[in-house]
């Protein structure tokens, strides 16, 4: 049959061309750095937070660096798709990702996905989110000590909705279980909304969710009441106490930290350029205003500490994960 | 038209005088299900099935590859042979249908869209449709085309990088 | 009036030009991607959002929303025509609408869905204008015993739905319940049936799963029977539904508004519960429900009009509280919040432009959806015309690239392959691929809510009886269980086909069509699959694409769920 003669002759074609492809970055590349197109890789679909900040970022990178910047959404596997494609990439600062933590952490402890904090160059920060202890409005607890309580008294009798079975706030919660005794019944919901709906309908007593942007308003109006916030120090916007300062010091892991990482290799000169424009994007009014004002960190964070913060995240989490 | 209301009966004794094993062929089918159930049902124990206070990864799985291996099991017995058409020569045919698809996945990746898109069609059109050999090409570049700009230009998706593309993208 | 200043500051936002144009925009580009097998609503607003960061924002929403239910309406015609159905939502249509098309009444089949999807629509936007508070209310009592009750509710639906043996269904319904689990466990993160694959850690794509089996499957299988592939041949005897037709259809679209309307809006599975009791409902007041699976306008009329007004009133929940009920409305969300307008309680006292504006649109939308689609029909039905061979060729060829623009992943393309083979292997042994797709559908919500109940209640099975929804929801289900085996004993045939008419069938068949079976795939090919599922969710076919369209991946961590980006202002 002729058609599958061509089809032979094609896919020997395809295996030639295949063979072809571009190798590492050469020194001159580095200097004249970006010398086409960036990718900026979003872990989740358009719409989402990451990805809207993507956008913003890389509409100013797009101005900064004088290269088309394209973010390219690659959702799946909570982030993995999206970092396979960035580590099969060539570490030349072409080709970028926006990341989570401890998503990104929590992620590749519990499976095996592919990849490692290792196989990242960190470039910085972009934003960061925190996360609270949550009740509804008619909820008895009015304070963090009266809900623990009731869980000592009665174990399994306080549920904590969170929102998800692998992130952060699944993690946290059984951090405090574990060091601090207090029995929690952790249920995973698909994302906040379902939190805030179990809350709305008293199906969970309580919920660890970020206190981002979607949920802010429902604090404001009383809906729902804040206990704890993870934080260091106390948030300006919302009126709650953090668990450092109730006498949990330990509880300051479920912030998410949104930043911007490069494959691992990726030259130093590169890495450098990129934190420089991170670092400037952070102090543009109209791109901090676009990320929201509450969530860009006062002071940026760049490649050193964002790598740490990896070391760092592992290392709290890796027991936790690890059962 | 004259056959009694049980149909699988008449199928029953009419294979007896045929061949016996023949008339049980068809129970391959639940049998095969019976086998996926009672791999997942090994598996989901494996899993951990916890108890329902903590219910564990495999419980639930374990639930229900027991529904279906159950069913299965029961389907063995008495799925009248009349729900199963026999096989023919032309199963053959599907099998070329079938490599051609993975070949185009293969090829997708590889060399992008247009050029397995056309010889996609051109292969479906022409042998397995019996298109005439001008309409097979004709449809084949314009469909290739048509579904390019459709899907890369219109809606933006991403498809893999092609080696046609960029000449015809401008 | 309060209601009727509303209603007149929605329609003067409505009316405006830029908005009407966009009202327009929204329902054709809805209407072709709902055509397009695989590109479903979710890819499609996913990919458009972007472009709506400089629009106003109820012009956003406007066509964002149109987009949706303009995909209702088209996700219609492929499974009518070419068995394809496009997301959850088209399922439960495959079953009569397909088998219509067969007959040569493609064009009652999809002249009814039209004339139903509008009036399930504008009887949703009705519904949506007075009722959205209370029902928000209701919509949150739904806690995971509820859903458990609901999902097995629906599972219990999908075994009585198919024309074949009731066991078969129940088969498959476990088999598409196992496919369910592959992937993450909801609860503790662990990986199932993954076999290592990082592309599997979100389970299968829904559109994968169901292209594979319904239309590819379909083509392979058309392959093996006769030289030339064809697919629908009968010719084609009118184009327009006839007066009894209508006659027909009435009640069906009548109770498949109402019931659609009010699943609805239960965030999760509302949508393709709504479609499958539709379907069950006619099936079961039918007088001759023999018909069903076999070509009844009922059977399409009742869920494609169920399906379209569960898309309407899922704007419920977030527009009253700012919870969205699956991923398309998750999308529209996060376009509102990269508005700076985050969708709660105070949205109709603050934003009344967005919030009745969006509700005249929709009205204004089914309209033009209507008229779009009257003469669409004759369009589509047309395509019939064109030979077997090129139609199978360009389907197959769009259902591939379709299913790959779902998650830019060439995987899904492999799964398609995968399920065609099983979908090509189940028509040839008497299985139907309906119950499967459908509680692979179910399956995740149902094992998420039950394993929740379970840690709500500390394992303890009486949650789901002493609560007053899930309780009453169980007692109707062993009433149903109850009454079938009642009849069905009466008829005989408990393992075998239950229908009288199966029966009547087999009757007719010569002692040796029986015995080579061909009689039987003669009567086969007339028949079957299951209907329509409307949307799960659309949008949400369930988990899968639930899981993978989500933001933040919602089984995995959500950290980054976070609308965090733009500001009040």
């Amino acid at each position: 049959m002729r058609p599958l003669r061509l089809l032979a002759a094609l896919v020997l074609t395809a295996v030639l061309a295949g063979c072809g492809d571009d190798a590492a970055p050469d020194a001159e590349a580095v200097a004249d750095y970006p010398t086409e197109e960036i990718r900026l890789l979003v872990p989740y679909t358009a719409g989402g937070p990451t990805d809207i900040a993507a956008r913003a970022l890389g509409q100013y990178m797009e101005e900064q660096l004088g290269q088309p910047v394209v973010v390219e959404n690659l959702p799946g596997a909570s982030g993995a798709t999206a970092y396979l494609e960035l580590i099969s990439s060539p570490a030349d600062g072409h080709t970028l990702s926006m990341t989570a933590l401890p998503t990104a952490v929590l992620n590749y402890l519990s499976n095996d996905v592919g990849y490692t904090r290792e196989d990242f160059a960190p470039v910085g920060v972009v934003t960061q989110v925190p996360s609270g202890i949550v009740v509804p409005a008619d909820s008895p607890y009015q304070d963090l000590e009266s809900l623990f309580e009731a869980a000592r008294q009665d174990p399994g009798a306080i549920t904590v909705g969170t929102p998800g079975a692998t992130n952060t706030h699944a993690a946290e919660t059984r951090r405090i279980t574990e060091l601090y005794d207090v029995p929690l019944t952790v249920v995973p919901f698909e994302g906040g909304s379902e939190v805030r709906t179990a809350l709305l309908g008293g199906n969970v007593s309580a919920g660890f969710v970020n206190l981002s942007q979607d949920l802010l308003p429902a604090i404001e109006s009383g809906e729902l009441r804040v206990l704890a916030v993870g934080t260091e120090e106390r948030l300006p916007y919302v009126d709650a106490p953090t668990f450092v300062e109730l006498g949990y010091p330990e509880l300051t892991q479920s912030t998410t930290t949104f930043g911007v990482i490069a494959p691992a290799g990726t030259p130093e000169e590169v890495v450098a350029t990129l934190e420089d424009t991170l670092r400037s994007a952070s102090e543009d009014p109209e791109v901090v205003a676009a990320l929201e004002e509450r969530y860009v960190p006062e002071e940026f964070i760049g490649s050193e500490e964002l790598g740490q913060l990896f070391v760092e995240t592992e290392e709290t989490f890796r027991d936790v994960v690890g059962d | 038209m004259s056959a009694p209301p049980s149909a699988s009966g008449t199928v029953r004794e009419r294979s007896r005088d045929r061949s016996v094993l023949a008339s049980h062929l068809h129970r391959i089918a639940p049998l095969l299900l019976v086998a996926l159930g009672l791999l997942a049902l090994f598996q989901a124990r494996d899993m951990g099935l916890g108890e329902l206070t903590a219910p564990g990864p495999g419980l639930w799985p374990f639930l229900v590859a027991v529904l279906l291996t159950g069913t299965a099991a029961v389907l063995v017995f008495v799925d009248p042979a009349e729900d199963y058409e026999p096989w023919t020569p032309a199963t053959v045919r599907i099998m070329g249908g079938l490599v051609s698809l993975g070949l185009f996945i293969v090829l997708f990746e590889a060399l992008g869209f247009i050029i397995p898109a056309f010889l996609m069609l051109a292969l479906w059109l022409r042998v397995f449709g019996r298109e005439p050999w001008r309409w097979s090409l004709g449809l084949a570049v314009a469909g290739a085309v048509l579904f390019h700009l459709l899907f890369v230009e219109a809606l933006g998706v991403p498809f893999p990088e092609g080696v046609l593309e960029p000449v015809l993208g401008g | 009036m309060e209601l009727w200043d509303g209603i007149l500051q929605g329609f003067s936002v409505a009316l405006d030009p830029t908005n009407l144009l966009y009202v327009f925009l929204g329902v054709l580009i809805g209407t072709v991607i709902g055509v397009l097998p695989g590109l479903g609503p979710t890819a499609t607003i996913a990919l458009l959002l972007p472009l709506t960061y400089a629009i106003p924002p109820e012009t956003a929403v406007i066509l964002l929303a149109g987009i949706y239910y303009g995909s209702m309406y088209g996700g219609t015609i492929t499974s009518v025509l070419l068995r394809l159905p496009g997301e959850a939502a088209a399922v439960v249509t495959t079953f009569d609408g397909y088998q219509m098309a067969r007959q040569g009444r493609a064009g009652p089949a999809l002249g009814i869905a039209a004339v139903g999807s509008f009036i399930g629509g504008i009887v949703a936007v009705i519904g949506l204008a007075l009722l959205a508070p209370p029902l928000a209310e209701l919509a949150v009592e739904f806690g995971p015993p509820e859903y458990v009750a609901l999902t097995v509710l629906g599972i219990l639906l999908v075994t009585y739905l198919g024309a074949g043996s009731v066991l078969k269904s129940l088969s498959m319904a476990a088999l598409g319940l196992l496919l369910a689990t592959i992937g993450q466990d909801p609860i503790t993160g662990t990986t199932r049936f993954t076999f290592d694959q990082v592309s599997l850690f979100d389970g299968l794509d829904f559109v994968a799963v169901a292209m594979g089996l319904f239309g590819v499957g379909e083509i392979l299988h058309s392959l093996e029977r006769t030289d030339a592939v064809r697919a629908v041949t009968s010719k084609i005897k009118h184009i327009w539904p006839t007066r009894k037709d209508f006659r027909d259809s009435s009640g069906a679209i009548a109770r498949g508004s109402v019931l659609g309307f009010f699943i609805g809006v239960l965030p999760g599975g509302g949508g393709v519960i709504s479609s499958l009791a539709s379907y069950a409902m006619e099936k079961r007041r039918a007088k001759d429900s023999s018909r069903f699976g076999k070509g009844a306008i009922e059977g399409v009329a009742g869920p494609e009009t169920a399906n379209n007004a569960s898309s309407t009133s899922a704007f419920i929940p977030l527009l009253t509280l700012g919870i969205p009920a699956n991923v398309v409305l998750a999308l529209i969300f996060g376009a509102l919040l990269i508005q700076g307008i985050t969708p709660g309680p105070q949205l109709i006292d603050q934003e009344p432009g967005i919030f009745w504006g969006v509700i005249a649109s929709m009205f204004i939308g089914n309209l033009m959806l209507l008229m779009l689609n009257i003469p669409l029909v004759g369009v589509f039905v047309q395509l019939l015309r064109v030979r077997a061979g090129i139609l199978a060729a360009f389907a197959l060829l769009v259902t591939m690239t379709g299913v790959f623009s779902v998650n830019n992943d060439t995987f899904d393309m492999w799964v398609v392959l995968v399920f065609g083979v099983i979908g090509w292997l189940m028509k040839k042994t008497g299985f139907e691929p309906g119950p499967l797709v459908l509680a692979f559908v179910l399956g995740s919500i149902l094992e998420r809510a039950f394993r929740q109940s379970m840690l709500l209640s500390g394992g303890s099975l009486e949650i789901f009886v002493t609560r007053p929804i899930s309780g009453t929801l169980f007692g109707l289900m062993a009433l149903i269980i109850v009454i079938s085996l009642v009849t069905t004993r009466r008829r005989k045939s408990v393992f075998g086909r239950v229908e009288a008419e199966d029966l009547a069938e087999s009757e007719e068949a010569t002692p040796s069509d029986a015995a080579t079976g061909s009689t039987a795939s003669r009567q086969r090919d007339g028949g079957p699959v299951v209907g329509r599922d409307p949307d799960v969710a659309e949008g949400d076919p369930g988990a899968e694409a639930v899981v993978r369209a989500g933001d933040p991946d919602p089984r995995a961590g959500n950290d980054p769920d976070i609308p965090s980006s733009r500001g009040d202002r």
